[in-house]
């Protein structure tokens, strides 16, 4: 009885129910190394007219977030992907494919980045790596390290839970879209418009059962939540 | 006839002239007739090349933002020069003077037309700059200039702004609050079910009475020492059990861990090392703390074997009566020697195999008799354990023992987390009872069923 209350006082901090642990210089170093890697499939464009307003609306939005002198730096990179990456060490990519379908909407493009400052702002990077640590740990401690039927069902427990905890960070980013762009001043509804012109393009994702096993909740959904909290935010 | 009609005309409505993007879609064109894009250009330029089946070819390229109309004039005379020497061919070029090109759609493109050759060998060209869009464009054709042209006429620059302008005042006050996640806890859910499922597996074997129940309380007089209980006291720097015979005698027994400690340092050093490797750290500093893992496992390793295992059997008084110590260093077929205060040797243990199942021999002293074997009693444990350890318990080693072929009794571990036991025995023969308690207790130190499936 008292390994195992030893070992649930153990896994409870080690997944992030608490706070982050993770060394603030460890999260940078994952950082540039993920940066590094993705940087050699999507590589950086220059000059491309998108480029002022990405530095001059990553910088405002920043400078109201939870970690507003962590040191972003935001690069647009070539994709046809409609996507942004946020890396635990502050930089940001936009690709080029994103910005095509935000067309000439600056508002929509402010709220990527808000959604992706957010991420940064808010750790989750860390907090996910911690609660990977700790999950496994868990399933380590537990099962060992052989690949039997216990370990991989503990494998796949831990999976389900660090894409639970994937959803609610996406979920979270969205929210935190809103209150920077809330706190500069626009409505709070600005934070939804790159959600919504996703939630048109998103009627040919896979059917409903698929869904656990993405690391995105839906984005009718993410609108539906990210709208009853904008609806609450004073005016 | 009106039905044919009509659809012919939808069709005509519909397709007009393909467009096409510039690379990072700030400009938008109409692809003209006879025209196809050249893959050579690079993504995300923001250039056109456009040729067509004849050899005509055409070419919008973006200029500086800040050029000027003479920059631009000039750049266009340069393009001027190339499209001559493309063309030339030993031939007379001869260029019209720049001048404004009206657009249908109202202002101009100034540019200038040339031709070089005469007859049928005249090769047209031309060169247009344009800044109406904001974005200052210069075209160039090695054949009419028409294309370029209408290509102009019907271009489109997404203009984007330059900077963020919030339509209102920035919000005072902190930032708003978040709301509490939907998922918080998800991951104690998990493990609690995990544990629940365990449970219910352990209570669903107990059913079906793959467990061993706990034997029946003793009815033997009190005078007599078994059935033992024995319990491991857990968490402690040494490995530590408890002992209390029917009879309400008590030991305790107490054997040093040093080199498991020392061992296990150097496993952890292992895994630091393969965590800086997985984040790509300094090799330097990779290869420090291999060499440190390596020397402290070596040391693990010295130490275990200059210290062999020994197992102090201590009564409730705390006088200890006589310890177990293991003979030299032998990891799979461990031996040992029990000796009093005197220096007698009381017995020796040693362990057989039997396939897999676990078989140790208790001898005597003197002249190594086989006094009691003890060997597990199920097999189909011994094949799970490897994989899920001992299972909370369920699945942890239970003895027979055995005189001269005949049961004479066991080791019965209760199907708990904690490691707890019940020793009965009737007749033992030459024996001594506590000499046997001591004997299973070695073998709990030196055989003991891990709760993780690693190799023991």
């Amino acid at each position: 009885m008292a390994r195992l209350i030893f070992l649930l006082a153990l896994a409870v901090p080690l997944s992030g129910c608490g706070r982050i642990w993770l060394p603030e210089y460890i999260e940078r170093r994952a950082g540039d190394l993920l940066a590094r890697e993705l940087a050699r499939d999507m590589p950086p464009v220059e000059g491309h007219p998108w480029d002022a307003f990405l530095q001059d609306a990553g910088k405002k939005l920043a400078a109201v977030c939870e970690r507003p002198s962590y040191g972003y730096r935001f690069r647009i990179v070539h994709s046809p992907q409609i996507n942004a990456f946020a890396f635990p060490n502050g930089e940001i990519f936009v690709t080029d494919g994103l910005l095509k379908a935000v067309g000439r909407d600056a508002e929509a493009l402010a709220s990527v980045l808000g959604h992706e400052i957010g991420h940064v702002a808010r750790r989750h990077t860390a907090e996910a790596l911690q609660s990977k640590v700790g999950l496994r740990s868990v399933g380590f401690l537990l099962f060992g390290v052989d690949q039997s039927v216990a370990r991989v069902s503990a494998d796949l427990a831990a999976q389900l839970t660090e894409l639970g905890y994937g959803r609610e960070m996406e979920l979270e980013a969205d929210l935190c879209s809103i209150r920077y762009l809330a706190a500069l001043g626009y409505p709070p509804e600005t934070g939804l418009k790159f959600l919504k012109i996703l939630a048109e393009k998103d009627r040919e994702r896979g059917p409903d059962f698929l869904r656990y096993f993405q690391t995105h909740p839906p984005t009718q959904e993410r609108v539906n939540y990210a709208e009853k909290y904008a609806k609450a935010l004073p005016r | 006839m009106n039905a044919t009609v009509s659809i012919a005309v939808s069709i005509l409505v519909s397709t007009g002239p393909a467009r096409l993007s510039s690379g990072d879609g700030a400009l938008e064109i109409s692809i003209p007739p006879g025209y196809s894009p050249r893959q050579s250009v690079p993504a995300g330029s923001g250039d056109f090349e456009l040729s067509d089946s004849s050899g005509n070819s055409l070419s919008l390229r973006r200029q500086p933002p800040e050029a000027d109309r003479l920059s631009l004039e000039a750049a266009a005379y340069d393009r001027v020069k190339e499209l001559e020497l493309q063309l030339a061919a030993g031939q007379e070029c001869a260029a019209g003077p720049l001048r404004d090109f009206p657009l249908r759609r109202g202002g101009a493109v100034r540019g200038l037309e040339g031709r070089c050759g005469a007859g049928p060998q005249t090769r047209e060209y031309g060169v247009l700059i344009s800044t109406g869009m904001g974005l200052p464009l210069l075209g160039s054709v090695s054949g009419p200039l028409a294309p370029l042209l209408e290509i102009l006429e019907g271009a489109r620059a997404s203009l984007v702004p330059s900077e963020l302008s919030p339509p209102g005042p920035p919000a005072k006050g902190p930032l708003a609050p978040l709301p509490p996640r939907p998922f918080h806890g998800k991951f104690a859910l998990v493990l609690l079910a995990v544990l629940a499922a365990v449970q219910g597996a352990a209570l669903a074997a107990r059913a079906l009475g793959l467990s061993r129940k706990a034997p029946p309380p003793p009815t033997a007089p009190a005078s007599t020492l078994f059935p033992v209980r024995i319990e491991r006291i857990h968490l402690q720097s040494q490995v530590v059990f408890k002992a209390a015979g029917a009879n309400g005698e008590e030991w305790s027994a107490v054997s040093d861990r040093k080199a498991s400690a020392v061992i296990a340092c150097g496993m952890w050093l292992l895994l630091l090392a393969a965590l800086q490797a997985s984040f790509q750290a300094d090799r330097g500093a990779i290869f420090e703390t291999l060499v440190l893992s390596a020397l402290t496992l070596g040391m693990g390793a010295f130490v275990q074997k200059s210290n062999p295992r020994a197992l102090t059997l201590v009564d409730g008084d705390g006088n200890a009566l006589f310890q177990v110590v293991e003979d030299g260093y032998s990891p799979l077929d461990p031996r040992a020697t029990a000796i009093d205060k005197e220096g007698w040797q009381l017995f020796r243990l040693r362990r057989r195999r039997a396939g897999r199942l676990r078989r140790w021999q208790v001898l005597d002293g003197i002249q190594e008799t086989v006094l009691l074997e003890v060997e597990e009693k199920t097999s189909y444990k011994t094949w799970l354990r490897p994989w899920t350890g001992h299972l909370w318990g369920l699945l942890r080693a239970d003895y027979r023992l055995l005189a001269e072929g005949r049961e004479v009794g066991s080791l019965d571990h209760e199907p708990t987390m904690g490691n707890r036991a019940r020793l009965s025995a009737d007749t033992l023969g030459a024996l001594d009872p506590r000499h046997l308690l001591a004997a299973i207790l070695f073998i709990e130190r030196v055989d003991p069923d891990r709760w993780h499936p690693w190799p023991a």
